[in-house]
């Protein structure tokens, strides 16, 4: 097996797949710049290079970039792409208390770890688990994504009233634009920026960096970034004092591991779901026990949606369906070799599919020696005094918004959802709900119309499928207990 | 007596939003009856889903309206809010004309002043900033900014 994975790579190759890494953490560390956009941009190399030597590079990308949105996450309160957009909950304020280096060990050897697992997930189990996956159609991925988006909005810290709410207006948010079943245009009100939908990214950016930049600038309340007074062989300590935390937090690791890389073999769900879930359920175990919550809140997602990008890879390389958007990407690389994605490439390309196995392999390496080598790195950027760096950040957000799709129109919209943000804020209605609602809701929506076509409209046929009635089983007793302690509380006059 | 005028203004202020988000709710499900939510072909059409989340906010609506309103007082900002939100989109407004290159050292340097940074400290990490700015997103990633288009 050793031969088989590393006797295609060549020096140049495993280089390149280094720089892809490196280049993944970056692009991720920006907010609006997200992986997808990371891989898309290093996909015209593929030209110039053999399909071993690109493909590494493009995983190289996908592993950097899953990890590298932690960065901003915990440094800045700001999400660096949907992967990352539980991990500042828990993840800020450890950076806050002085622990920045501490919580970036902890995001990055979670990554690592959680990209070994979904590795080992690849090579061991992927025709059973692509068998699995092919069991969920559209009603059984509708009940998971319903799933996932009710418990966010549940298990927030605030009202869960509010957390519906803003669940629900993140869901109108997301019918903006063309149907996804007959392209009618909603909502549009006759403009061509409008019929394309709205965008999450620079919502995503508004919500969680205007509302900060208003309070500090124009508010006048002091943004203290986490400084760090340590120098790099003390960071290096903070690291291996993380690695310490994560020997204490076997089970929440393998098992958010393994959830990520299930629900990334699932195709359409994403990093952001295998995060939230993977974060909810920790929340859930731990939520009596803040300090082990406080680790194991960054430990989780950063596990998750690592090990998803293993899990993602399965139906790409297995049926060629591609599991995520940079999967999407990736599927593309292929086909421009002349590679057919399949469950025949194993034998008509192997140095192909095993040189991809390898390229993983070695992201991994590359990932922990950037985790120790960087973190320090990174924590003396943040020793820049924060009057210095918030207006930076603030232009960085318009441009990051405006390079989506080279549009002042997203721009508007980070703006707008910038104020409204601050406004949650203030009112304590959640953000994140409405935020995985916008980024979920097109598919959920998709999924819906696409179960009900099915069916010819027998709305009973989510709960005609098995799996699909399991989930909406957890979600209906869920949904039970949640409503029990709200009529409590009511009745006690105590607010939830 | 202060405490309690910024209690009415919260009060006022968070019922401004609830009302607000019910408007806003009448009009999205307003424009949903004009998209069909019958053809089953369609898996009941571009408008069931419109209708289905208005109903479900109708109702998570209404409970919170009844919800007891938190008393903590804050900062009466609004007025903050609203110069930050005019000085912010102004330059946007009219980027077309002065370019982004031009607009964002504008917000740098108002930025860097608010924050009471000395002028030449202010020029040297705007013009630091916007040429990082450029060489990244200009030279590397080949995005295209609005250029300078005064006449």
């Amino acid at each position: 097996m050793f031969n088989l994975l590393f006797s295609n790579l060549s020096l140049i190759s495993i280089s390149l797949t280094g720089a892809g890494v490196a280049f993944g953490i970056l692009v991720a560390a920006i907010p609006g710049l997200t992986t997808t956009i990371g891989v898309v941009l290093l996909l015209p190399f593929s030209f110039y290079l053999d399909s071993t030597t690109s493909l590494g590079m493009l995983m190289g990308v996908f592993v950097g970039g899953m990890a590298g949105g932690a960065i901003p996450a915990i440094l800045l309160n700001i999400p660096g792409n949907p992967a990352s957009i539980v991990t500042n909950i828990n993840g800020y304020p450890l950076a806050q208390a002085g622990k920045a280096d501490f919580a970036l060990g902890l995001a990055f050897m979670s990554s690592c770890f959680g990209a070994i697992i979904g590795l080992l997930i690849l090579i061991l189990i992927s025709p059973q688990l692509s068998n699995f996956a092919l069991k969920f159609g559209a009603v059984e991925q509708f009940s998971l994504i319903l799933l996932g988006l009710s418990s966010v909005a549940a298990l927030t810290e605030k009202s869960v009233i509010k957390g519906y709410i803003s669940m629900c207006l993140g869901l109108i948010i997301a019918t903006v634009g063309l149907d996804p079943i007959t392209s009618v245009p909603r909502y549009n009100f006759g403009t061509v920026a409008m019929q394309q939908g709205i965008s999450f990214i620079p919502v995503m950016i508004g919500m969680f960096a205007i509302p900060t930049i208003i309070q500090s600038l124009v508010i006048g309340k002091n943004y203290i970034f986490p400084s760090i007074n340590k120098n790099f062989f003390d960071c290096l300590s903070g690291i291996m004092a993380a690695l310490k935390e994560l020997k204490n937090a076997k089970f929440t690791l393998m098992s958010s591991s393994v959830l990520g890389a299930i629900i990334g073999a699932i195709p359409g769900t994403g990093s952001a779901i295998a995060a939230s879930l993977s974060y909810q359920l920790t929340k859930k175990i731990y939520q009596d026990k803040e300090d082990k919550l406080a680790t194991h809140g960054v430990i989780s997602p950063e596990a998750a949606n690592s090990a998803m990008s293993g899990g993602a890879l399965i139906p790409m390389l297995t049926l060629g369906i591609p599991g995520d958007p940079v999967t999407a990407v990736m599927l593309g690389a292929l086909l421009i070799h002349g590679l057919t994605p399949g469950p025949l490439m194993i034998l008509t390309a192997p140095e192909a599919y095993y040189g991809l196995l390898g390229s993983f392999t070695i992201s991994i390496f590359f990932l922990i020696i950037i985790a120790l080598v960087g973190i320090p790195f990174f924590l003396k950027a943040m020793k820049v005094k924060s009057i210095y760096l918030m207006p930076v950040i603030f232009v960085l957000c318009i441009v990051g918004s405006f390079a989506l799709k080279n549009s002042m129109f997203d721009v508007w919209i980070m703006l707008i959802f910038g104020v409204i943000g601050y406004y949650m804020n203030k009112h304590n209605y959640p953000i994140l709900p409405m935020i995985l609602a916008l980024i979920l809701g097109k598919i959920l929506e998709e999924q819906f119309r696409m179960s009900l076509i099915i069916s010819l409209g027998d709305p009973f046929i989510f709960f005609k499928k098995p799996i699909s009635l399991i989930l909406l089983l957890f979600l209906g007793s869920f949904l039970t207990v949640i409503s029990v302690k709200f009529l409590k509380n009511s009745l006690g006059r105590k607010k939830i | 007596m202060w405490d309690l005028r910024l209690i009415m203004i919260k009060i006022y202020e968070i019922y401004i939003l609830k009302f607000a988000v019910f408007f806003i709710l009448g009009v999205y499900f307003y424009f949903s009856i004009q998209f069909s939510s019958l053809s089953l072909r369609e898996g009941y059409g571009p408008g069931i889903f419109p209708k289905l989340i208005s109903f479900f906010l109708l109702l998570l609506l209404i409970t919170d309206f009844f919800s007891p309103i938190e008393k903590n007082i804050g900062k009466n900002d609004n007025a903050f809010v609203a110069i930050f939100l005019i000085i912010v989109s102004a330059p946007l407004y009219f980027i077309d004309k002065l370019g982004m290159h031009l607009t964002l050292s504008i917000f740098l340097i108002y930025l860097n002043n608010v924050l009471k940074i000395p002028v030449l400290k202010n020029i040297l990490l705007t013009s630091v900033s916007i040429i990082a700015i450029h060489l990244l997103f200009v030279e590397f990633f080949n995005l295209r900014f609005p250029k300078i288009n005064i006449y």
